[in-house]
């Protein structure tokens, strides 16, 4: 009896003895799964603290949505009837730059009492150099579009404005996907004057008002969609996310 | 502890807690921030932040200036010198340890696989 017993005995102890150590080695690898998470948790929380630290500044959207209004609203002012004193223009003009002035000072006050202070880096010195060599490319746009060419420069240069705040600023992890639906949009603004509807240089002209109402209109949408991006990027705190 | 493995001793202790590590996270991307920014991004309570700031500044990674503003005390934080060179050294003891851990669960994978 304890014969035939023995060899069932030594196949029950090996396999317990194999799933013993298939067991050991499951809970070693877990063990390493569990600190590469932990590892990469820890990296995707702090890169997220990092990206609103250095995008604080540039994601305040809603300080610069009364000047891409202006954009929308300037061409308007001249279906103001004839019979006006002209200096009303003028002064709609100056009191619109006032408010514009005002709203910025505003709404920076309202971002620092709802999110609190951050004084970024200064930029380096080839990042002015950049910027400089930017704002000088639209001086050249303007000139290039008086030579009246089938697509607007100056309108492919706000498409490229676009598409470097979206790059420039946290990259694509900010995840400002609607930065490149915006820079498609306007380039294909830029391609309006190869129809022969409206020159080049007449198609952000006040003149002219379908381009500026129309660029005016997607700069406010990415304003405030920058806002909105700011908003839910302070909604997923360490805490909560650690809990 | 001579089952901890030895790589985890090299991590910065002082840094490498969720909630100092934050804090030294977004005063390394910025000049400075105020109380107010630092409760926001990271979610601690007000006491913890306090607490946190405090060994900060014992240990001399940040500095800590209070100026009082409209009646109210207005708190800036900003990382020092040695607190710079501080993160950068924990990051790249943290990097090296994930590449090992990576590389060690795709080996202990493949060995399980076999």
């Amino acid at each position: 009896m304890s014969h035939r017993l023995q060899p069932e005995a030594g196949a029950i102890l090996e396999q317990a003895s194999s799933e013993r150590s298939r067991i050991r080695e499951h809970s070693f690898a877990g063990c390493f799964s569990d600190s590469v998470h932990d590892i990469n948790w820890f990296m995707e929380s702090t890169e997220r603290i990092r990206l609103i630290s250095k995008s604080y500044w540039p994601l305040q959207g809603l300080r610069w949505v009364p000047l891409w209004l202006f954009l929308v609203l300037k061409p308007w002012s001249g279906i103001l009837p004839n019979h006006r004193p002209t200096f009303i223009r003028d002064y709609l003009t100056i009191v619109t730059f006032l408010f514009c002035v005002s709203w910025f000072r505003l709404s920076a006050g309202y971002y620092r009492r709802r999110f609190g202070r951050l004084q970024s880096k200064p930029p380096s010195g080839w990042m002015w150099l950049i910027g400089l060599a930017f704002l000088a490319g639209y001086v050249f746009c303007m000139f290039a579009d008086d030579k009246n060419p089938p697509v607007s420069f100056v309108t492919l240069w706000w498409a490229s404005y676009l598409v470097i705040q979206a790059v420039a600023i946290g990259g694509i992890s900010v995840r400002r996907y609607y930065y490149g639906i915006a820079a498609v949009c306007v380039t294909i603004l830029a391609l309006v004057p190869s129809t022969g509807w409206v020159a080049a240089n007449q198609l952000l002209l006040p003149s002219h008002p379908s381009g500026l109402v129309f660029l005016g209109l997607v700069l406010t949408t990415v304003s405030l969609l920058d806002h909105f991006q700011l908003v839910r990027m302070f909604e997923h705190p360490l805490e909560s996310a650690n809990a | 502890m001579p089952d901890t493995p030895p790589r985890f001793l090299e991590v910065d202790r002082l840094i490498h807690e969720p909630a100092r590590l934050a804090i030294l996270t977004v005063l390394s991307s910025c000049r400075s921030a105020d109380f107010v920014f630092l409760h926001n991004v990271t979610g601690l309570s007000k006491g913890n932040l306090s607490v946190q700031i405090s060994r900060l500044e014992e240990a001399e990674l940040v500095t800590v200036e209070k100026v009082i503003e409209n009646k109210k005390t207005h708190t800036t934080v900003a990382l020092t010198k040695p607190g710079r060179s501080a993160m950068d050294s924990y990051w790249k003891t943290m990097d090296k340890i994930r590449k090992r851990s990576r590389a060690e669960l795709i080996r202990g994978m493949a060995s399980n696989e076999a």
